[in-house]
């Protein structure tokens, strides 16, 4: 996956100790050989993310200024490989 | 009246020989007894009570009752101070301060603190004369401490018995507890029911509905009532419960689903009938003052229009009888219940005003939030355009968890839910198996002055969050001492309505007790929050991200150290925003009389701080207070959005409630733009409770009532007006709020919409 400019998307992964559904989105990224950044979600990441107006709970994905919560990528606890994917190509 | 220089009777002359008598006889006074005899002095007597009566500190400390030798070196430290006196009779209330003082001094002089333990067992709880006499009079202690107690004979005694209990409980609680408490570090809400008393409950109609009513929670004191089989008799049977249920709680009763559950009773009724029987519901909670000191059940029902979808399939619950029938079945009913209710509320009581109870949590879900209930939302509508009553229960947010379990906003902005990961009987609940109900509700709360926090801190956030964990874990120690004395008044059946175990109409077999305590919050409240960050970092909530930021940081911290205070401590455990109708100004008044704090409170305490000075002289009714919860100053000049943008991101942290408010400033908004307002608010923002806030005049001479805080009645003239408005959570009479709360009301940044 290529910016325009030709860069490989550099996404931010923001995840807690012992999170079986950080694991999974993980896995899936290397998977699709997307390059990110792992973060943990501790308060400052947690208040940076609820001044942006962003509520979700972890795994929480970003790219840029986008980010998408572990509740719209695991509809009914279970991965949903399309909607990260949407997400990543938009 | 007894004249100087009077000759005495001659009967009074008789007693006066008596004494001297008796003196001589044993060389010690009378006593005169408190159960009302005259006897001789006898030393050995004060050995007996004063082990006899330490035996309590076992009980509620863990430590020894006195010893023999202790207890006989007092008695004879106190029998020669008698001496000293030469008092013609002694009272026992008299022997027993000289013997309290005795403990206090030693206590000092020979560093054992446990005789100071011993004195606030043997000391006595009351009120001096003249207080009493205010209190008769409707003045002096906490006349204006809640609003919601109405001025009559029944809450003097309620006042009287309350300054009793408060000292009492305090006195046995761990003096650190009851410091923190006194010098407003925190403070323990309705101290009065502290060892007697859960808080609030919100309650499973359908248990009644099943097993019938029986007030006293025994059947041996009140008659007892079989399911009821009449619709009138449900609603009345409703009215009843949260009429019990007061006498069990110290706050808030309330009905979960109250439209749903009562339904199925509804079929095939003509809809002026079913409005007739919303109209005796709205009349009968607020009419009957039957509970705490005469007061009116502070009630709240939650008012879905339809069946949310987990329970479309649930079996009906009425008659005695579970099923066959669904829930899915009454979708028409419940409309038709929510549009009656919803338009008794518009058109208010005879003179006009608002129902100020029970509290109207209309229930948005995404069901319900769709163009064919439109109808319904616009009518909601006019009743706020009208009045501002009505609430509204936002279930859209994520972390309101909808669809997976039940959840509701309780009648103190409390949020309580269950689901099947918090609760493995949920499924039995839900449907109603072997009359396993839901039970949710509140044990205790304890708010955290917040400012003050930020007057320690010194602007070192470590030191603030310490701070804050500190006081969470007083709260805690409060909620283990509540929890410790109460198992004892539970196991006596001394709260019998909330422990009863009725018997099954069809096995005859004893049903699970209405209340799981088990279930029960402990609610650690936050007051204040825009005066700390304002201290800590020099702006307010309206003024700056920073501070925003600040709150939210400290908040989130303090949540992550609640859930490790629930884990260890076994014990459901929220953070929430309180009330705090009275707190916000305690807070207030407890740092600007503090010889540490008044020189940062100055800066921060909003209100006229040109009246502060009366505090010198001891007044403490006064003009000033803290914003509550997390709020924006009342008073900041800003857009309604900035207002949501700042404060519903305190939603998803404070699990245990909050409310926003919007403070309405026109005659009478449009009930279509306030319903785009309620529509944008709960699709866009994290708010999970809110209500829009109207003043309103009320005449006392042309009983009309008109929109705004206006000094004569636009109708007639009239001088002799009385406002209405929201203090906290509720619509009420504003003669009855402290001038804390009053001034906030003239405070309020009011927006058109």
């Amino acid at each position: 996956m290529r910016c325009l400019d030709g860069s490989k998307v550099v996404a931010r992964l923001y995840s807690l100790p012992d999170c079986k559904k950080c694991e999974e989105l993980k896995s899936l990224l290397k998977e699709k050989d997307i390059p990110f950044e792992a973060k943990w979600f501790d308060s400052e990441a947690q208040t940076d993310f609820v001044m942006k107006n962003m509520f979700g709970n972890p795994p929480i994905l970003e790219v840029g200024d986008r980010c998408v919560a572990s509740e719209e990528m695991f509809p009914g606890g279970k991965l949903e490989r399309s909607v990260v994917e949407g997400f990543l190509d938009a | 009246m007894l004249k100087r220089g009077r000759v005495l009777p001659a009967g009074q002359t008789m007693m006066e020989q008596f004494y001297k008598a008796e003196r001589l006889w044993h060389g010690m006074p009378m006593v005169r007894t408190t159960d009302g005899y005259l006897v001789p002095w006898d030393k050995a007597r004060i050995v007996e009570q004063l082990i006899r009566e330490t035996e309590l500190a076992e009980t509620m400390f863990g430590l020894k009752p006195l010893s023999i030798l202790r207890a006989e070196k007092l008695s004879q430290e106190v029998e020669k101070r008698i001496r000293l006196i030469k008092p013609k009779v002694v009272s026992g209330p008299m022997v027993r301060e000289i013997t309290n003082n005795v403990l206090l001094e030693w206590s000092e002089s020979e560093s054992l603190p446990e005789l100071q333990v011993y004195r606030n067992i043997l000391t006595r709880v009351g009120v001096p004369v003249v207080d009493a006499y205010e209190i008769d009079t409707g003045s002096g202690f906490e006349a204006k401490e809640n609003a919601n107690l109405q001025p009559n004979p029944e809450t003097v005694h309620k006042k009287k018995a309350d300054r009793l209990s408060k000292e009492q409980y305090l006195l046995l609680m761990d003096p650190t507890l009851a410091t923190a408490h006194h010098q407003g570090d925190i403070h323990i809400h309705t101290l009065e029911y502290f060892g007697s008393r859960p808080f609030c409950q919100d309650w499973d109609l359908r248990y009644f509905l099943y097993y019938g009513l029986i007030p006293d929670g025994s059947g041996f004191r009140s008659s007892v009532a079989g399911p009821a089989k009449q619709p009138e008799v449900a609603i009345l049977h409703s009215v009843k419960v949260l009429a019990a249920g007061q006498t069990n709680f110290s706050g808030g009763q309330g009905f979960m689903y109250y439209t749903m559950f009562l339904a199925p009773f509804l079929r095939g009724m003509p809809y002026d009938k079913v409005k007739q029987l919303a109209q005796m519901m709205f009349y009968e909670l607020t009419q009957t003052y039957v509970t705490r000191g005469g007061q009116l059940v502070f009630s709240n029902i939650q008012l879905p229009m339809g069946v949310p979808k987990i329970w479309q399939n649930v079996p009906v619950v009425m008659k005695g009888k579970v099923g066959p029938d669904t829930y899915g079945n009454y979708e028409d009913e419940v409309q038709t219940f929510f549009r009656a209710i919803t338009e008794v509320a518009l058109e208010g009581d005879y003179w006009g005003k608002p129902f100020n109870f029970p509290k109207n949590e209309n229930y948005v879900s995404p069901e319900f939030f769709k163009p064919e209930y439109d109808d319904l939302w616009l009518l909601v509508h006019e009743s706020v355009s009208k009045f501002g009553a009505p609430y509204f229960d936002n279930m859209l947010p994520t972390y309101r968890g909808y669809g997976n379990g039940i959840s509701c906003y309780q009648c103190c902005a409390y949020q309580f839910a269950n689901t099947p990961e918090t609760d493995p009987h949920f499924n039995e609940k839900l449907y109603f198996e072997g009359g396993q109900h839901f039970s949710m509700g509140g044990w205790q709360v304890v708010s955290l002055n917040m400012p003050r926090l930020a007057y320690r801190a010194n602007g070192d956030y470590d030191k603030l969050l310490e701070a804050a964990q500190e006081n969470m874990r007083l709260a805690v120690d409060v909620f283990k001492t509540k929890q410790h004395w109460m198992k004892k008044a539970l196991d006596n059946k001394m709260v019998p309505f909330a422990t009863q175990t009725p018997r099954d109409p069809r096995t005859g077999e004893k049903g699970p007790s209405a209340v799981d305590f088990s279930e029960l919050v402990n609610v650690i409240g936050v007051v204040g929050v825009n005066e700390m960050v304002q201290h800590f970092t020099g702006k307010q909530f309206h003024e700056s991200d920073d501070a925003v930021r600040t709150a939210v940081r400290l908040l989130l911290d303090m949540e992550k150290y609640r859930k490790g205070l629930e884990m260890r401590n076994g014990f459901k455990l929220m953070l929430a925003r309180t009330p705090a109708e009275s707190t916000a100004q305690t807070f207030a008044i407890s740092d600007m009389v503090s010889p540490i704090y008044k020189k940062y409170a100055v800066n921060t305490v909003k209100g006229d701080m040109e009246q502060a000075s009366a505090l010198a002289k001891g007044k403490r009714d006064l003009p000033l207070y803290y914003s509550n919860g997390t709020h924006t100053y009342v008073g900041a000049h800003i857009p309604i959005g900035k207002k949501i943008d700042i404060e519903h991101k305190f939603f998803p942290i404070l699990s245990g409630g909050n409310i926003f408010h919007a403070w309405l400033g026109e005659a009478c908004s449009d009930p279509e733009a306030l319903y785009k307002l309620t529509q944008r608010i709960c699709r866009n923002s994290q708010i999970g409770y809110f209500s829009y806030t109207k003043d309103l005049t009320v005449c006392s001479k042309c009983a009309s009532t008109s929109a705004g805080l206006l000094k004569s009645c636009p109708s007639c003239g009239s001088l002799d007006v009385r406002w209405w408005s929201r203090i906290t959570g509720y619509y009420t009479d504003v003669t009855g709020w402290n001038e804390g709360k009053r001034q906030e009301l003239m405070d309020r940044y009011r927006v058109t919409i």
